[in-house]
């Protein structure tokens, strides 16, 4: 046993010596006039005589005051104990719930070990140590705040389930960082129990931390789809690529299961070495389109990458409509794609409400008052549900961004064209900025109510944006990203963790979502497209709802969560976190139970004087 | 009697007085009295009870000649009868300042006693003395006979006041030493005297019977104290430091016990009769039951 703040001992002498010289002190006694002291005087000496420690035992209350004393102020000095397990008085628990975490290398399997060490870390509590658990998986969950009931922390931590989600432990860390900031006293000690396996952590005040990396896991014998995706191809035909890669230390052999609408579509025999990465093509998958799974056969640690699953798009004619009074670029540009099947005009035609057009391109003509759903493409002009309004004239402005990550935007660089003039849009709060000139948006992008919209505020003509190399690009992007609400009934596919947004018809009040373990979720539909967060689970959902049938994949598809291999340090702003067995050493503190112990003293020396002992 | 009861009821009432009218002391050995009474005396007389027989000398009544015996032996031998005569009680009250303690006072307890026995004394025609114990010496009241005695006694027992320190042992030889006539003695004192063994040797060397009233008070038995206290002796100022525990009051009831133990021990060794009471003791029943079953009184 060891001291946080051994000089306080040093309070004993004088508060002792202070004692010490009240007893010294001639103690008041009360006169009291007795028929004869005979009798006291022989039955003091007797007791003199008889015991050797008579004047000890005639102290008692000094020594009880003095012992009293000592314990109070050993508690004031805090007497620690080293001891063995992740005890603190204050601590945060960290359980990575990421995929990697359901490895089955350490029994039952790594998650289930970390919650046997976070089960046993709140058996070793003292009565006033406080835990606060957390997880860390794609979103962080508090799970239990700072409390000091066993029971409820227990309880929690016993009905927590690993996601088939990346980690996000860097939020995990800001929020554990965050919540014991609040606290008062010493920082609390944080606890990772975690494979290791979760990106770079940057940004954190790495130097203050107090924390134990606790390293679950022991090897890594996983293969793995770390992508899957569809491509359609200038024939119209559709490809399906699937990445492989192999995380285990030996050579493993599998198959290679791919369906198409559950049907078996190919089977292959691969064979991985350690560390191979390979990719798999399915070609010239046409027909009604559908979804396409592929299952590995095999049996590695994760379960949750061995599937994966892609959805292929309706093949079918594009119907577009070119309301232009003329524009040989955009003409030449729609009809690239084969698919396109391109209708022109030089005004709205009269029937333009009862034909249902895929896209309809407005060059400089106004689009009528209402437009049906669909996707539309406005060119130098705006319409009245569109994202942005025709706003200030602009005169050779100048282009200072644009969005590459929309779709729309992808591989397009605006900044190199070159524009006479045009108008400055602006844009409604539902719109995103394509476009940015030194002026205001040039180019707008948006969807509400089943109608998507990309709005430029220039003219083609005046400009040479035709003619730079991103055009027919923007045009290609246009055509997906505006065709694609309409053409995907077939459904979506996303990474799990990650938001889904379900695009469904109007007048759809609720929606209900059903996992891939049966779970049901009832959505109430306020906008479109309806976002849903819980993509924790890897593989097929389905959509139902008032003219809704449909459905989208979750595929984990990260090779930092395939690969199982556990880290044995993590750092954080260049502080390294080495990885330790369960049995850390931490000081524990004992002042509580010293301050009990010297209460108890002085009730026994409240009950020794008044009973005469 | 009208007289007496109204004086005396401070210390005695007059049921109680004639309840004991009948009762006498009782005296083991036989002590020569001075005038006739009722006690059966070293002295041959006149009584109808036989007491021996003596050879004739010449002058001797012939009245007195037991002609029985002369027909059988042929010699003259004279049938000598009992006297009967008044007997010697003496009633010692230890008046020191430790006998002023307890509620009734162990004196007035004791003077209670004093004023029992002599009016049971009285009653039987015996001879009363008392003597008030104090410092070394004795105050004494000259023997009264008689129950007309008893108003004079009884003033004379309620006018002791509790005084100073009382040497059992030089009062009590003072006591022996200016008494000639030998009976029986009622030592009525607390005993707190370290040599009162030296006193009562010298009312046993002076052929008193000795009777020793052991009168304590109740908080003397079990004592109420708690706490640092600084004891004074009443008597002789002396002060002590003592802080009351449980082990010092049982030792304080192991040495009361020693020290009462030790007096009636050495009262069976040499024939002096022990009666211990305290203050608390129904005063009723100590007179007509306990002295009763003691042999004291009959």
């Amino acid at each position: 046993m060891s001291f946080l703040s051994p000089l306080s001992l040093l309070l004993f002498l004088p508060l002792g010596g202070a004692i010490v010289l009240l007893y010294l002190l001639k103690l008041k006694r009360k006169e009291r006039v007795v028929s004869s002291v005979m009798l006291w005087r022989d039955a003091v000496a007797d007791i003199q005589a008889n015991a050797p420690f008579q004047k000890l035992k005639k102290n008692l209350l000094l020594f009880l005051q003095l012992a009293a004393l000592l314990l109070l102020i050993m508690g004031v000095a805090r007497p620690i104990v080293r001891t063995k397990g992740l005890t603190a008085n204050r601590i945060v628990v960290i359980l990575d719930s990421s995929a990697s975490m359901q490895s089955t290398d350490v029994s039952p399997s790594r998650f289930g070990k970390a919650k046997t060490i976070a089960l046993d870390t709140v058996r070793r509590m003292g009565s006033g140590d406080l835990m606060l658990v957390i997880t860390a998986g794609a979103k962080t969950r508090v799970v239990s705040p700072f409390t000091s009931d066993k029971r409820a922390l227990s309880a929690a931590i016993s009905g927590l389930a690993p996601a088939d989600t990346h980690c996000n432990m860097k939020q995990a860390l800001v929020l554990a960082i965050s919540l014991a900031a609040g606290q008062t006293g010493p920082a609390p000690r944080i606890v990772v129990l975690s494979d290791g396996r979760f990106g770079a952590l940057t940004d954190l005040p790495g130097r203050n931390l107090r924390l134990d990396f606790v390293k679950i896991g022991r090897e890594s014998d996983n293969v793995a789809i770390t992508g899957i995706d569809s491509r359609k191809t200038l024939s119209g035909e559709q490809e399906v690529f699937i990445g492989l890669r192999s995380f285990s230390r030996r050579e493993r052999s599998f198959n290679l299961e791919i369906y198409l609408n559950d049907q078996l579509r190919d089977l292959r025999e691969e064979t991985l070495k350690p560390g191979e990465m390979k990719q798999e093509m399915l070609g010239d998958v046409t027909g009604a389109g559908g979804r396409v799974t592929a299952k590995l056969d095999v049996r590695d640690d994760l379960a949750a990458d061995n599937t994966g699953s892609v959805y292929l798009t309706r093949p079918r004619k594009i119907s577009t409509l070119l309301v232009t009074k003329g524009n040989i670029f955009l003409q030449n540009a729609l009809n690239l794609d084969p698919n396109t099947q391109l209708t022109r005009a030089e005004s709205v035609p009269a029937d333009f409400d009862k034909r249902r057009y895929d896209l309809v391109v407005f060059d400089q003509i106004a689009p009528p008052a209402s437009l049906p759903p669909g996707g539309y493409l406005l060119v130098n002009t705006a319409a009245a549900q569109g994202p942005a309004d025709l706003g200030a004239k602009a005169d050779m402005p100048v282009i200072v961004g644009s969005d590459r990550r929309h779709p729309v935007g992808a591989y397009v660089d605006f900044a190199a064209a070159r524009i006479a003039e045009g108008r400055y849009l602006k844009s409604r709060d539902w719109a995103t900025t394509l476009v940015e000139a030194t002026g205001g948006p040039l180019g707008v992008a948006g969807q509400k109510n089943g109608r998507r919209f990309v709005q430029l505020g220039f003219s083609l003509l005046d400009s040479d944006f035709p003619l730079r190399v991103g055009f027919p690009i923007f045009i290609t992007n246009c055509l997906n990203w505006l065709v694609e609400s309409n053409a995907s009934e077939a459904g979506d596919s996303t990474r799990t963790g990650t938001t889904m947004m379900i695009d469904i018809p109007p007048n759809t009040r609720t929606i209900t979502v059903e996992d891939p373990r049966g779970a049901r979720r009832t959505l109430d539909v306020t906008q479109t497209p309806v976002a849903f967060e819980n993509t924790d689970i890897a593989g097929v959902y389905k959509v139902r709802g008032k003219g809704v049938n449909k459905e989208f994949a979750c595929n984990l598809a990260s090779s930092e969560e395939s690969n199982t291999e556990p880290k044995d340090v993590f750092a954080v702003e260049g502080k390294r976190f080495t990885a330790t067995s369960k049995a850390v050493s931490t000081n524990r503190e004992y002042y509580g139970y010293l301050i009990l112990l010297a209460l108890a003293v002085l009730c026994f020396e409240w009950y020794a004087y008044h009973r005469r002992l | 009697m009208e007289q007496l009861t109204q004086t005396t009821e401070d210390l005695l009432t007059p049921d109680f007085l004639r309840k004991i009218e009948r009762l006498s002391l009782v005296a083991k050995r036989l002590f020569p009295g001075r005038l006739r009474g009722e006690r059966r005396s070293t002295k041959r007389g006149a009584s109808v009870e036989f007491a021996d027989y003596r050879n004739y000398t010449v002058g001797d009544d012939f009245r007195r000649v037991d002609w029985n015996v002369y027909a059988r032996l042929e010699k003259l031998f004279l049938k000598l009868f009992v006297e009967e005569e008044d007997l010697h009680v003496y009633i010692l009250v230890d008046a020191s300042e430790s006998m002023s303690f307890g509620s009734p006072s162990k004196l007035l307890h004791a003077k209670r006693i004093a004023a029992a026995l002599s009016y049971i004394a009285l009653s039987n025609l015996d001879r009363v003395g008392l003597a008030a114990l104090t410092g070394t010496s004795a105050a004494t009241l000259s023997p009264k006979r008689g129950k007309p005695s008893a108003f004079g006694i009884f003033e004379w027992l309620k006018s002791i006041e509790p005084f100073g320190t009382t040497r059992l042992a030089e009062s009590l030889r003072d006591f022996s030493l200016r008494t000639s006539r030998p009976g029986v003695v009622i030592v009525a004192s607390d005993f707190f005297d370290p040599d009162y063994q030296k006193g009562l040797a010298a009312l046993l060397s002076r052929k008193f019977e000795v009777t020793a009233l052991h009168v304590l008070d109740q908080d003397e038995v079990e004592p109420p104290l708690v706490g640092d206290l600084l004891m004074i002796d009443s008597e002789t100022d002396e002060r002590r430091e003592i802080t009351i525990t449980q082990t010092l009051l049982r030792k304080y009831d192991q040495r009361l016990a020693e020290f009462c133990g030790g007096l009636e021990s050495y009262c069976n060794r040499y024939g002096v009769n022990y009666v211990r009471t305290t203050n608390q003791s129904p005063f009723e029943d100590l007179i007509l039951g306990y002295l009763r079953r003691r042999g004291m009184v009959k």
